[in-house]
């Protein structure tokens, strides 16, 4: 009983130290709406005053340059100043799109300046804004704009002059194709935007923004195709991201696991890409995407197993090429998930199923190896795991090393010390190889991670173990929905049509319609009756005709 | 309906084949061949019939209450009390259909695979197996039915193609040697076993285009039909009609003789794969059964509560009551056979006739 | 959260339960004996019969010769894989199963099992325990042959395999292989034999395993296995006995009655349809059996002909073949009416054979080639009548066989040498 009530005080502290953490800092601004908001946070027509409760909110940050100036000729002349943070300035355009326009200005207009004025008739960078408030500007600064404030005027213009930081655009790291485009996400949120753009020039591509993090303030993009998204699906997303009140984020990884479904599970429900063509292609199917700010990674809503394990280039190679490596990746899926567990079952409890010839060869390798078979598996899994580990790691020039290492010390030599037997060696590698050929990071991961309850359930119930542990997998995995659409769907709930681009590719010009449960608002995809046929009558005439 | 889940008429008719033929495939041929010696394959067509009118009355009475569940509108027919005790009968009648499945699946186990392991061991992995899939709900049972549908129909269908060589089409002959009785007797057998249709009470609720529900009837009587009749026929082809009389599980057996080229051997793993996938569905689906019947009972409103109970019991009656082999085949070939049609047939008709006499619920 | 509590509770008391019921079934390989033939015998021991089981196992520990190092030695080393045989009594079969755990630090592991070697005396005394165990024992495969030795099956197990590692590997592929090859014994499994004992008209028939000393000393094959190393075959000439599959024993009911020899087992297979290649030897004009045919696709048909009470069969053998030996001036195959000739003498041959099988069946009383069930079959309302004393009427039953062989090629030459 106190333990018990131990527990509970202990939870309750927990809550208290969350709620701490997920405050509001006291003394931060208040919000707009808040009362007294408005006297005590917008600008006045004192530049000296703006321009002071501008610095006292930056505080002592050095790279806050503010430079005042006066613009116009003769007695007519207005004070003016420019702040911005230094580092995110791209100063080039400062210099033109900025301060050599202020420096132009030969007459001011009679009337006084207006920031309307200014934006028509002196100002030539494109991205200008109005702002009245504190809290906006600040922000905007923050984000790499100059903010212009002008003597007499309340209101402050702000010129989105951040300098591009970060890497170009370069190929993907965690998803290789051969075959198929280069390009990659980077940690520009507009870059990536830029990337989706430029493979859906429509109209009906939205972009809508949101925001995590109290401090962050990250940006998040959402983008989706209007009239084709499944619906509800924005609605939801949006729900989920505005409920996060968390002080930041740095990578969409975090956010992942805050909306996503089953918070239990062991398996990714939402898919993350870092490749703008997968991306795109999902959001022609009707689903939506989340590009985060800072993250090469993108997330697709709704994930599906399915997609999990589907490569981008099985769409760019030969049907009957992708069909034949999709065959083969659902082989190694199994081999990665029950190839250990199998072995031991095996040559623990179901010896009969070996050939007469391969026991003998089993028998008298393992002659002499002292562990049980789960141990020698345990044994030789862990150091697998580690060894992959630590070749992730380690700087690349390690990585070689690192596998004569493994290959070495721990194949070679761990069979002629009897440790281990050399099958077990061949099994725990194949293994290794199979659950490689898994195209995406998360599911290969879950494999990892579910293999070895399934060697234990092997090492107590044999097969029947194995079974068991199966239906239990698969019963989850149906049990599983990312944000309404069964994780496992189109093969349970089976919806036949959709087989086509599941355990097999049809030809793409056999994909008519979109999947069933995704893309039903617009279910068909192309003209039927694409095939490559050879030309009509009227065509082959039309050809003879063109040779003569 | 305590059971939110929406189920296709197509994930129904699977769930019915395999809530029948997932333990008739090894356990059923014996029994009939026993009775019916080699003209066994017929006792597939007779019992169709009578799973017809199981289902038809089913059906009947199931429109009538279209949103409840067998359980939940028996008080409504026959009055509180009454109905609460024949619900409580329905409960103790899946209670005692999963434990004879239970029974079913850990003996085969037992005799065949792992004869050391203690069968209340295997009876609780199985079991939590199935009550995890109750727990999920009947939506979550009928897609991982739709899993292990191509893994049985694949199974069923490389065993029949690998023993295709060894039929011996004299074993057929003579057809019909001591008359027609022997076949309908041994349909009597059969027909307790696809009287199992009457799950429709239990599941037309979740079905969610009631008017699809005769096709999944139909289709579903006459897919196990044939599924059964082929194996039985390919166990005679193969062993004659007087082996498999002392075989336990002939099916089996016939995997285990299978050698194609001295290579495709030792394929017995297909009928281990397939029973176990198959049993942990059909308890799954009667485990939910007797979950809703019993909080239908007790008046719950969550019936999760039910299953560990649930499990507890089954395993008990299993150990208790089928704790050896002659008392479960005394049970499936003596008594299941005057059993079976009672709760399947003629107590639902019983209960239809009472509410077309009093009017209750809508049009059927 | 107490949901979560509860959850996580219940999971670990499942993975307690899964961790301690690691031992209930687990057969670790290196507490295994893998045994690769059974053979059964009863001896009299103190007055009382018991059963003697000889298990021929497989020794792995014996396979990497007693190299140490297993890096090195894996490729170059030949595996020689080797038997012995182990014989333990008990009062019943399963009795004796046990009681090698006596003698043995290791669990004898059936599933491997290919051959039963039954013994003289148990064929004599009845074989229906041994179908019993071979059927009722979960492990051991129904496929596994059914052979009736020389002797004492013990004996018989001990001797040496020529070709193969072990005894019952060279049996089993010699059985399994002769339906194609020569077609003069019989591959008989467990089951079929079980079907053979059960089936009404029908009685079993099994391969007849003999060992013996072969005369051929110094030859590569037939010496001891030592010698293959070089090391010293000239001192050691073999006296190792060797197995061979001559005919065919036939049963009544469970119990032996006689032996067919390898002509009449071939003519026994012919009637029951299950020669499949073979070669038949014909004296074509000068005196000796100068020609061979090899035949194949043999086809057979089994007529049962009812006249006035009285059952006689038809037995209709069709099959093609080749010529494929003959001695120098016999016959010329680019000649129709030597062709001919030759064709006649074959089925001549053919029915003979089966003829002399039928005759010595029915002589000994018993009907491997299942003619009353073929009776059953086809006519079920003559065999009602006389089920139960089909055993008196098969020795008297008519059998007719004809034989239809055409020669369809010569080899590669066509006409015999004419020697000069």
């Amino acid at each position: 009983m106190e333990s018990w009530e131990n527990m509970i005080s202990f939870l309750r502290w927990l809550g208290k130290l969350l709620k701490h953490m997920t405050a509001e800092p006291t003394g931060a601004l208040l919000k707009p709406g808040d009362p007294g908001y408005q006297e005590a946070h917008t600008l006045t027509t004192n530049l000296d005053k703006n321009i002071k409760i501008i610095t006292e909110i930056f505080g002592l940050s050095d790279d806050l340059m503010v430079r005042g100036m006066k613009i116009g000729r003769g007695k007519k002349q207005v004070r003016v100043a420019v702040i911005y943070l230094d580092p995110l300035i791209n100063h080039t355009r400062l210099q033109q799109g900025l301060m050599h326009c202020l420096q132009t200005i030969d007459h001011l207009p009679s009337m006084g300046v207006t920031t309307e004025w200014l934006i028509n008739n002196a100002l030539s960078d494109g991205r200008v804004i109005e702002k009245k408030s504190f809290v906006e500007i600040t922000d905007e600064i923050n984000r790499g704009a100059a903010c212009l404030l002008i003597e007499g005027l309340d209101q402050a213009l702000l010129i989105r002059l951040a300098e591009k930081i970060g890497r170009a655009v370069e190929g993907p790291v965690t998803e290789n194709v051969s075959k198929g485009a280069h390009d990659a996400f980077n940690e520009d949120v507009r870059t990536n935007i830029a990337l989706l753009r430029k493979r859906l020039h429509t109209t009906r591509l939205a972009v809508e923004n949101l925001q995590i993090g109290e401090l962050t303030k990250t940006e998040v993009k959402l983008v989706y195709l209007k009239g084709y998204v499944i619906e509800g699906l924005v609605d939801e997303i949006k729900s989920r991201v505005r409920r996060i009140r968390i002080d930041g984020i740095v990578d969409s990884g975090q956010v992942e696991e805050l909306i996503q479904d089953s918070a239990f599970s062991l398996f990714s429900l939402l898919d993350s890409t870092e490749r703008p063509d997968k991306l795109a292609a999902n959001l022609l199917e009707g689903k939506a995407g989340l590009l985060f700010d800072n993250t090469p990674i993108a997330i697709i809503i709704p994930g599906t197993l399915i997609n999990q394990i589907q490569s981008p280039e099985d769409y760019y190679q030969r049907y009957w090429f992708s069909s034949w490596i999709r065959v083969l990746r659902w082989l190694a899926l199994l081999t990665a998930l029950l190839g250990p567990s199998l072995w031991i079952a095996i040559i623990t409890f179901h010896q009969e199923l070996l050939p007469t010839e391969l026991l003998m060869t089993i028998l008298v390798t393992r002659e002499g190896v002292p562990f049980p078979g789960l141990v020698e598996a345990l044994i030789m899994e862990l150091s697998l795991e580690v060894l992959r580990e630590a070749g992730l790691r380690l700087p690349q020039t390690f990585g070689q090393t690192i596998s004569i290492v493994g290959a070495v010390v721990l194949g070679q030599a761990a069979v002629s010390a009897g440790l281990a037997s050399p099958g077990m060696v061949i099994v725990v590698a194949l293994t290794a190889i199979a659950s490689f050929v898994i195209p995406t990071q998360p599911l290969s991961n879950t494999i990892r991670i579910l293999r070895f309850p399934f060697m234990l359930l092997a090492a107590s119930f044999g097969l029947i173990g194995i079974i068991v542990g199966f239906s239990i997998l698969t019963y989850h995995l149906c049990s599983l929905r990312s944000y309404g659409i069964p994780f496992l769907s189109p093969l349970a709930p089976l919806s036949f049509g959709d087989l086509k681009d599941t355990l097999i590719r049809a030809p793409i010009w056999k994909m008519l319609f979109r999947p069933r449960l995704i893309g039903y608002r617009e279910p068909q995809r192309q003209n039927p009756d694409q095939r490559p046929h050879p030309p009509s009558r009227k065509g082959k005439k039309f050809i003879r005709r063109r040779k003569q | 309906m305590l059971d939110q889940g929406r189920i296709s008429s197509v994930q129904l008719f699977l769930l019915l084949v395999i809530a029948e033929a997932a333990t008739a495939f090894l356990y059923a041929p014996s029994d009939v061949i026993k009775m019916a010696g080699r003209d066994s394959w017929l006792t597939s067509v007779i019992p169709t019939i009578s799973g017809l009118v199981v289902a038809v009355v089913c059906i009947a009475l199931a429109k009538r209450f279209p949103q409840q569940v067998f359980t939940e509108y028996l008080p409504q027919i026959l009055g509180k009390i009454p109905g609460k005790i024949l619900a409580g009968v329905y409960t103790a009648v899946f209670i005692h259909l999963s434990s004879v499945i239970m029974n079913q699946s850990s003996a085969f186990i037992h005799v065949a695979f792992l004869r050391e392991t203690p069968l209340v061991a295997l009876e609780i992995i199985i079991g939590l197996a199935s009550i995890y899939g109750v727990y999920l709900g009947i939506e979550v049972i009928a897609r991982q039915n739709e899993l292990v549908w191509p893994v049985w129909v694949l199974s069923i269908f490389i065993i029949i193609l690998l023993v295709a060589e060894s039929i011996n089409p004299d074993n057929f002959r003579p057809f019909l040697e001591k008359g027609i009785m022997p076949v309908i007797k041994g349909s009597a057998l059969f027909s307790s076993f696809r009287g199992e249709v009457f799950l429709l009470l239990m599941l037309y609720p979740y079905l969610n285009k009631k008017e699809d529900v005769y096709k999944s009837a139909v289709y579903h009587l006459l897919t196990t039909a044939v599924l059964l009749g082929i194996i039985t026929a390919a166990i005679i082809g193969v062993f004659g009609e007087l082996i498999p009389v002392y075989m336990v599980f002939p099916i089996y057996n016939l995997a285990r003789y299978i050698s194609l080229a001295r290579f495709v051997e030792r394929i017995q793993i297909l009928i281990v794969v397939m029973w176990m996938f198959g049993v942990i569905v059909k308890l799954a689906v009667f485990y939910h059964s007797a979950a809703i019947a019993a909080a239908n009972t007790l008046g719950l409103k969550n019936y999760r509560l039910t299953l560990l109970p649930i499990l507890a019991g089954t395993i008990i009656i299993s150990r208790l009551f089928y704790g050896d082999h002659l008392s479960l085949t005394h049970f499936l070939s003596h008594i299941f056979p005057y059993y079976g049609p009672v709760v399947e047939l003629v107590i639902p008709a019983l209960v239809l006739l009472i509410a077309v006499i009093l009017k209750k619920g809508g049009k059927s | 959260m107490i949901m979560l509590l509860r959850k996580i509770f219940f999971s670990l008391l499942v993975i307690i339960l899964l961790f301690t019921s690691g031992c209930w079934n687990r057969r670790e390989m290196d507490t295994l004996t893998v045994n690769s033939a059974l053979g059964f015998d009863l001896i009299e021991t103190n007055g009382e019969t018991k059963i003697l089981l000889s298990v021929l196992t497989i020794k792995p520990s014996q396979a990497i010769g007693g190299a140490g190092d297993m890096a090195g030695g894996g490729a170059g080393q030949q595996q020689s894989v080797t038997g012995q045989v182990i014989s333990i009594t008990g009062d019943t079969v399963e009795d004796a199963v046990r009681n090698w755990n006596q003698c043995s630090s290791r669990q004898l592991f059936m599933a491997h099992t290919v051959l039963f070697v039954i013994g003289e005396s148990v064929a004599k005394e009845g074989i229906g325990w041994v179908i019993d165990f071979g059927t009722r024992n979960r492990d051991i495969p129904e496929r596994a042959l059914v052979v009736v030795c020389e002797g004492t099956a013990r004996d018989a197990l001990q001797a040496q395999p020529e070709f193969e590692p072990l005894l019952s590997t060279e049996v089993y592929n010699i059985l399994n292989q002769n339906r194609y090859f020569t077609s003069k014994s019989k591959a008989t499994d467990i089951i079929e034999t079980m079907y053979d004992l059960l089936t009404p008209g029908r009685d079993v028939s099994l391969a007849f395993l003999k060992t013996f000393v072969p005369p051929e000393k110094g030859s590569s094959v037939r010496q001891t296995p030592q010698s293959i190393d070089g090391k010293d075959s000239e001192g050691e000439q073999p006296d190792h006995k060797v197995p061979t599959v001559a005919g065919a024993v036939v049963f009544r009911g469970e119990k032996a009655v006689g032996r067919l020899n390898e002509a009449e087992t071939q003519g026994m297979l012919f009637i029951m349809g299950e020669a499949q290649g073979g070669i038949i030897s014909v004296a074509f004009d000068s005196t000796g059996k100068n020609t061979s045919f090899l035949f194949r696709d043999v086809n057979t048909k089994v007529k049962t002909v009812i006249e006035k009470n009285e059952i006689s069969f038809q037995v209709e053998i069709k099959g093609t073949g080749e010529l494929i030996s003959a001695a120098p001036g016999t016959i010329d195959i680019t000649n129709r009416s030597d062709i001919q000739k030759m064709e006649h003498m074959i089925n001549k041959e053919v029915v003979y054979r089966c003829r002399k099988a039928v005759n010595k069946a029915q002589e000994l009383g018993s009907d491997p080639f299942g003619f009353g069930d073929k009776l059953h079959r086809t006519h079920p309302d003559v065999w009602k009548k006389i089920e139960n004393h089909w055993g008196e009427i098969f020795p008297h039953v008519k059998v007719n066989i004809t034989a239809d062989f055409s020669v369809e090629h010569s080899g590669l030459i066509d006409k015999s040498l004419h020697i000069r």
